[in-house]
């Protein structure tokens, strides 16, 4: 393959290309933002975490193999079973999975980087930061002890006064910043720059299951980042928003965890599922069966995942048939699993397979994650769930889905991607071995915990009493959570010494049917040399001479006249090329955002307000800069024609990936606020001792005249980007300036009510709402402001103009939402109350 | 109008729409039962046949049709043959099957209400 | 239910690995949308159904329906041990709960500080205790004797301990009982 590239592409032009995309060396790694980097680095980093994590396994399984063991104090045990818990979801579980993704969804799709590489790395660096913050706590002894799901009043700072409740609530918050980094960049990179001609019929299963899941990350996490700021702000400002004497109440937390939590369980499933997808059709060496239904599993897995959050609060007494909605939705849910598991064996039934190492891992993962299901659908009765909620059943059931569904198909989608990364071969023998270990030592741990728990022994205690009938089981689950551990490492070891021994692999050595195997192995950073044109579901097997033509530079995009990073936009359904993307190279403004991010967790966490407040000002200052050199612009760019180039540039359209971007980011927004809007209507209707004033806290009718500049405000600038896209651009700069000041005046006025508003925060859960919608809509409005005053800088410098309308298109959803937002919230929260407050 | 291609049943926002719309029902369903639950809760005595289960299983029909109709048309989409067979038939199929699916999760979602009081 | 999930189980499993070891045929028996439908759809729906069927009248005899003759006992939690009152006799217990058998017993819980959950595992109920509500609870017990209760929702470092006892004793033997303790005050 190597001689007929040197042959037919001209090497000067494969050179250049491999320069344009390379790392800074040395240090200078640090500022890399190419996905195949940045992907390696998240999943190394969670296998730290999962080796810590299983750890902290080790020495609960060691505690409780004994009635009346002493190793741990009920202090340490709480810690140990709490940061097992978020260590395992919140640092591997969703970290390896999004970088599994981030590694293959370019080379998957046909492209060479993914849209948004900077936002790839500020992920990164959040997440390594934010997982080194939370480990520290650990290693100090002030780890959070009220279990990974943070239950008030136990986490509140009545009782838990030490920092540990902070760190969960402060560091996962920051870690959170990269799963929805990664949501909304993968959606849009699907989306926006996939292979010419890979409709979305055509598309890789993989990439569907990344598509749903990175939208139900865009939907599902910003319920637990509101929780997590109202708790934080509870715990440090001491605003009630979960204390029932003020008003609030403890079971909006719960309402808000679950909310984010068991959609979680599926955002982890599904690219597990992802995995299995892709490597069954290509061991059966035949297509799926039912690539339709498996598309309509995936989003019917999308959408009902967010209906049965209440099934993990079936004991805190809510109406029957409420809870009846939920029980059904929870049921429903194996609809799409049945499709899935069906369509795995109608292929392998059709198919002829080949069984490798991988298939094995396919296998356990069936087995076990079918059981886990199973009594997945037996919790959600209700009257069942009733008898074995908290107790070692659950315990059982969660890691039969998740270690079944999760861990399973990631060691199989590993060793199945491991060729690609380092061109060699896995060994079977010690992979088998491991499978073996690690899958019996799994069942003998977690089969016999489901007796345990039908036995009346609650989950969470660190010890328990002699002659309950649960000893022998206990110290079996013991014995055999260490087998696993054995198997683990066996397979851990596998892995990383395939580095020096393994066997050469040959070009795609299992015959797959995806483009990612059509490269180098491992893959040039650029991924294709030039980029492919896809006609059907299976490239390579449609097409086994592919790889030899992309390399020969048969695909587009091989000129690198520019110098820049370029890779096609697509049209999101079609897959036509319509764009030339000019992606961003090397950069340091995401490590020194999120340095300074970090500096805000710790002084947060050490509370030291005016140093938090400093750094918080430079992160948002750090922010501004990199948003003024967006994409790889560092000067205004010539136009497409002067630079040769057949496709317009995206600065030179009026809708492209950044809109797209902006809108994304948007819905997660739109999530948080209907998170709070869900709140204030939560609060106002179950809190046991609500109250509201009988007057509202702020004049409404200077409420409508501050919502009035706003909205003239939002008529200027769409009326303005509205000209710039049809090619005027005669007052632009005035016009903008226009805006800002129209824009400032609403902000100042806002302000100043804000200022003015009698809010007793402390002690009113209601005020404390207020005093948050405002504080949102301050912050949004302040954002909006500057984001305009900076177009009109940029108009001034040329980076605006008819030849370039493109950024104000990206900024105009944000005016439209803020503008939503703002009525929205002084309809609901301050005119609403007014004709409802005699009724209650 | 963008709005309008949006509403075509060859456009990818079908593939949400069937469930967006239970989104909304069940929203509604678990909002409106717990608002009346605490501002005029009926008696419980009359078990599940009282002014608010009637009112929820008539939101549950009315839910229910609109999304048999909006199958039924993407079905007739499908079948009509002149949209060629690549994405846009894909998607009235996949979009076809899952309002349907969406029309059955209201259905067995409601039938509840038929069974049980609403407020204990 | 278990029967029925172990069979399912099997029959995956099987189906399974019989699906990997033959031989692919040419002219196959079975189409494949009947997979996708027999057992993607048809299957889980009907599982669903019966255990609906099953479950929601199970669920609805165990609601708290309104009974003034019933017995009622306050029980609060606390970090961590248990309050009992028998309001009308002022009694009050630590840790011990007393009970006719065969009475249904309306229980009001709550709390004083946490969450906490009051489950008694061998009569099968289990419902939190949260601070600011009251949540009631059905207990019916069928048999005289001793029953362990525990705390399920994780409450803090003395949780594993936070357990009490549940003496249901025969009608006649708890009105002497009840008698005996409220005659003390």
């Amino acid at each position: 393959m190597t001689d007929m590239k040197k042959a037919t592409a001209s090497a000067a032009d494969v050179n250049k290309l491999a320069q344009i995309w390379a790392n800074l060396p040395g240090w200078g790694s640090l500022a890399a933002v190419n996905h195949s980097t940045i992907g390696l680095r998240f999943m190394v980093t969670g296998m730290v975490f999962f080796l810590i994590g299983g750890v902290l396994a080790m020495l609960i399984r060691t505690q409780l193999a004994l009635p009346e063991q002493s190793i741990l104090s009920a202090d340490v045990y709480g810690q140990l079973f709490s940061m097992h818990g978020s260590v395992m979801m919140f640092l591997f579980a969703i970290p390896v999975l999004e970088g599994l993704a981030i590694y293959l969804i370019p080379k998957m799709t046909g492209s060479r980087d993914l849209l948004f590489p900077r936002i790839s790395a500020l992920g990164y660096y959040c997440y390594l930061f934010g997982g080194i913050i939370i480990m520290f706590s650990l290693l100090l002894g002030i780890a959070p002890a009220s279990g990974w799901f943070m239950y008030t009043p136990l986490s509140s700072s009545e009782f838990s006064p030490g920092p540990g409740s902070d760190f969960w609530l402060l560091g996962i918050t920051f870690v959170e910043i990269s799963a929805m980094a990664a949501g909304i960049e993968l959606t849009v990179s699907i989306l926006c720059s996939r292979a010419k001609g890979m409709t979305l019929s055509r598309m890789p299963l993989f990439c569907w299951y990344i598509l749903v899941m990175a939208l139900m990350i865009v939907f599902g996490f910003p319920p637990l980042i509101l929780a997590s700021i109202l708790l934080e702000l509870e715990r440090a400002a001491g605003m009630p928003f979960f204390t029932v004497a003020a008003g609030g109440d403890p079971l909006l937390w719960q309402h808000l965890f679950w909310l984010f939590g068991h959609p979680e369980v599926y955002i982890i499933f599904l690219p597990a599922a992802g995995i299995v997808s892709t490597l069954i059709p290509v061991f059966s060496g035949r297509p799926i069966v039912g690539y339709r239904w498996v598309v309509i599993g995936i989003i019917l897995t999308g959408f009902i995942s967010f209906g049965l959050w209440v099934h993990h609060m079936f004991t805190v007494g809510i109406p029957q048939l409420a809870q009846a909605f939920f029980s059904v939705a929870s049921m429903l849910v194996a609809v799409p699993t049945a499709i899935q598991v069906f369509a795995w064996l109608a292929t392998l039934w059709y198919g002829k397979v080949v069984f490798r190492l991988p298939m094995l891992w396919i296998c356990g993962f069936l087995l076990i994650f079918v059981c886990g299901g199973l009594t997945g659908v037996m919790l959600a009765l209700v009257p069942f769930n009733w008898q074995v909620h908290d107790t070692h059943f659950v315990v059982a059931h969660m890691h039969y889905v998740l270690v079944g569904g999760m861990f399973f198909p990631l060691i199989a989608g590993l060793y199945y991607w491991l060729p690609l990364v380092s061109g060699r071969m896995p060994s079977e023998k010690i992979g088998r071995w491991g499978f073996w270990l690690t899958f019996s030592g799994f069942n003998l741990t977690f089969l016999l915990m489901h007796l345990t728990g039908l036995l009346g022994m609650p989950r969470r205690v660190y010890t328990y009493e002699a002659g309950l009938g649960w000893d022998w089981l206990n110290l079996l689950s013991s014995v055999g959570s260490f087998i696993m551990a054995i198997g683990v490492a066996m397979v851990l070891l596998d892995l990383l010494l395939h580095f020096w021994f393994g066997k050469r692999a040959s070009a795609n050595p299992w015959h797959a049917d995806t483009l990612e195997w059509a490269l180098d192995m491992p893959p040039a950073q650029y991924n294709f040399a030039s980029l492919p044109v896809v006609t059907s579901r299976q490239p390579l097997w449609h097409d086994p001479t592919l790889p030899q033509r992309i390399a020969a530079g048969e695909g587009g995009m091989t000129d690198t006249a520019s110098g820049r990073r370029e890779n096609w936009g697509t049209s999101a359904v079609g897959a036509r090329a319509e764009q030339t993307l000019h992606l961003p190279g090397n950069s340091w403004w995401p490590l020194c955002s999120a340095l300074a991010l970090a500096v805000v967790c710790i002084s947060l966490l050490c509370r030291w307000y005016p140093l938090a407040l400093l750094a918080a000002i430079a992160a948002l200052i750090l922010l501004l800069c990199w948003s003024w050199h967006n994409g790889a612009n560092l000067a205004p760019v010539a136009s497409a024609a002067d630079a040769g180039l057949a496709l317009p540039l995206e600065s030179q359209s009026s809708d492209g990936p950044g809109r797209w971007g902006m809108v994304v980011t948007l819905l997660a927004n739109g999530a948080l606020f209907m998170a709070l809007l869900f709140g204030w209507f939560y609060l106002w209707t179950a809190a046991p001792q609500w109250s509201a004033p009988a007057e509202g806290p702020l004049p409404v009718t200077l409420l409508l005249l501050c919502g009035a500049l706003a909205t003239v405000a939002l008529w200027q600038f769409n009326r303005l980007s509205r000209q710039l896209a049809d090619g005027q651009d005669s007052h632009l700069q005035r016009q903008l300036w226009w805006c800002v000041l129209t824009g400032s005046a609403h902000f100042i006025l806002l302000l100043s009510l804000f200022i003015m508003a009698p809010l007793a925060y402390t002690s009113s859960a209601h005020d404390a709402v207020i005093m948050v919608i405002l504080l949102y809509l301050l912050g949004h409005a302040g954002l909006v402001v500057v984001l305009t005053l900076l177009q009109a800088l940029r108009v001034a410098r040329g980076y605006v103009s008819k030849q370039r309308p493109y950024e104000p298109q990206v900024i105009k959803p944000l005016w439209f939402y803020y503008l939503g937002v703002y009525w929205l919230s002084i309809a609901l929260f301050f005119i609403l109350p007014l004709g409802w407050g005699p009724v209650l | 109008m963008t709005w309008r291609r949006w509403c075509e049943p060859g456009h990818p926002a079908q593939l949400v729409l069937g469930f967006s719309i239970w989104s909304i029902w069940f929203i509604a369903m678990y909002a409106g039962l717990s608002v009346v639950c605490q501002l005029a809760a009926p008696a419980p005595a009359d078990s599940a046949g009282n002014w608010l289960n009637y009112t929820l299983w008539g939101l549950t029909l009315v839910v229910l049709a609109l999304l048999l109709l909006l199958a039924w048309r993407g079905w007739r989409y499908c079948c009509s043959g002149q949209n060629g067979s690549g994405t846009p038939r894909f998607i009235g199929y996949v979009s076809t099957v899952l309002y349907l699916m969406a029309a059955l999760a209201t259905l067995v979602g409601g039938l509840p209400v038929l069974v049980l009081p609403p407020c204990i | 239910m278990f029967g029925f999930a172990t069979l399912i189980l099997l029959l995956v499993a099987i189906l399974w690995f019989y699906a990997i070891k033959r031989r692919s045929d040419d002219s196959p028996l079975i189409r494949p949308n009947a997979w996708l439908c027999w057992g993607g759809l048809a299957l889980p729906l009907l599982s669903i159904t019966v255990l609906l069927l099953i479950g929601i009248p199970v669920g609805q005899r165990m609601l708290p329906l309104a009974d003034d003759n019933a017995l009622k006992i306050e029980v609060t939690g606390h970090q961590w041990y248990w309050q009992v009152y028998y309001p009308g006799h002022a009694i009050e217990l630590t840790d011990e709960l007393h009970i006719p058998v065969n009475t249904p017993v309306y229980l009001q819980l709550t709390s004083a500080d946490v969450i906490h959950s009051f489950w008694v595992p061998r009569l099968g109920v289990k419902l939190d205790m949260l601070p600011g509500r009251t949540n009631v609870l059905r207990l019916e017990a069928s048999e005289a004797g001793i029953y362990r209760g525990q705390c399920a929702e994780y409450c803090g470092l003395g949780h594993a301990h936070m357990q009490f006892s549940v003496i249901a004793h025969e009608q006649a033997a708890f009105a002497t009982w009840l008698k005996e303790h409220s005659a003390d005050d």
